[in-house]
């Protein structure tokens, strides 16, 4: 973070970004950079947008490039308890493939920060991450420490416990090719059950081009599979309730005592926090206590200013 | 519900309440150094004031 609050009254004009954001962010009345570290998302979003579609970017990373943050992003930090001195790593100075640094970066994820916040669906769902950088990107998650919200295992063990409690893969319900059927099981959707949830949305997710769209359109017609009406052929045996086994379930259990941990280990270090904090106000308060004293054998009246 | 959803339910209840705690603590010291910097001023600021009179 940067030191001291000389930022706070600066003008936004000595943010590095295009003067076309400056502009807009003076014309809605933000004229200094503590100003703009206040606003909520919402506006800035509003403000900056109706420029283009690039603005809030644009404007966020040249105040990270500053080590400065909005506080609406501090306080999402706080909620995920991502310390600051992690917040503003830059992705691209970890131990990770260049590639993957690269999609992570055009898909607008520049620092540590910025990932650790990212939920796992979003993340299956980055353009250029496929399923080699997502493995990669959680090996390097879980050794500092970290898990992303609505983690899942990967394909493979997921696709194994659905084989393994004998519930059908929409793959293979609807005889889909190898990479029709991973395009749906990268946005989660593993049965015909989750994919006639999702509904005719499918065919906007990513990965999911024309051919592959073409492909699951002729499989659905083929099985008599239709979007929003009632398909009781298929509905029986892939109830959800069939895949929680065991497995699952223990990485649950896993997941709350590590969670218990990190809660015990912040606990601790916050009473320590507090007896520091204690220890310093008494000290101020002797201080205070000898400066009136001195104050007042000056002999100056109560309530005088300099 | 099954016994094993139960146990979870305990231990979520307890980790929402320890993680209450601990917000809380949190909380509490955020307060203190924000009194910790106003003290700080306060005296920087007497101790300006009786540097100059003396």
């Amino acid at each position: 973070m940067e030191k001291g609050d000389t930022y706070q009254e600066e003008s936004i004009e000595k943010l590095d970004v295009h003067y076309i954001y400056i502009k807009a962010l003076m014309k809605a009345g933000i004229m200094t950079i503590g100003d703009l570290i206040k606003i909520p998302k919402d506006n800035v979003l509003s403000i900056l947008n109706d420029v283009n579609a690039l603005g809030y970017n644009a404007v966020r990373r040249a105040l990270m490039g500053r080590g400065l943050i909005f506080d609406f992003d501090k306080e999402l930090y706080e909620k995920y308890g991502i310390p600051e001195d992690f917040i503003l790593i830059k992705i691209a100075t970890l131990p990770l493939n260049q590639r993957l640094i690269n999609a992570l970066r055009d898909n607008g994820i520049i620092y540590l920060g910025d990932l650790l916040v990212t939920n796992y669906s979003q993340l299956a769902n980055l353009r250029r991450v496929g399923k080699n950088g997502i493995k990669e990107l959680l090996d390097y998650i879980h050794t500092i420490g970290f898990t992303l919200v609505g983690e899942r295992r990967e394909f493979d063990e997921i696709i194994e416990d659905y084989k393994n409690a004998g519930v059908p893969l929409v793959g293979d319900v609807l005889e889909l090719s190898n990479s029709a059927a991973f395009s749906l099981y990268r946005a989660n959707i593993f049965t015909l059950d989750d994919f006639l949830d999702y509904g005719p949305n499918v065919f906007n997710l990513i990965g999911i081009g024309k051919t592959i769209s073409q492909e699951i359109i002729t499989a659905m017609e083929k099985k008599g599979i239709k979007f929003g009406v009632e398909n009781p052929t298929f509905e029986k045996e892939i109830s959800r309730s069939e895949i929680m086994s065991e497995n699952i379930k223990n990485e649950e259990i896993k997941k709350r005592i590590e969670r218990k941990k990190e809660l015990a280990k912040e606990f601790q270090d916050l009473l320590l926090e507090r007896e520091e904090l204690l220890r310093k106000e008494r000290e101020l308060d002797e201080r205070i206590a000898a400066a009136i004293k001195a104050y007042k054998a000056l002999g100056v009246k109560d309530g005088a200013t300099r | 519900m099954e016994l094993q959803d139960k146990i979870f339910k305990m231990i979520d209840e307890e980790l929402a309440k320890i993680e209450t705690e601990v917000n809380k603590l949190r909380d509490e010291n955020k307060e203190m150094k924000v009194n910790i910097e106003n003290k700080e001023a306060i005296l920087q600021e007497l101790e300006a004031f009786n540097e100059d009179n003396v």
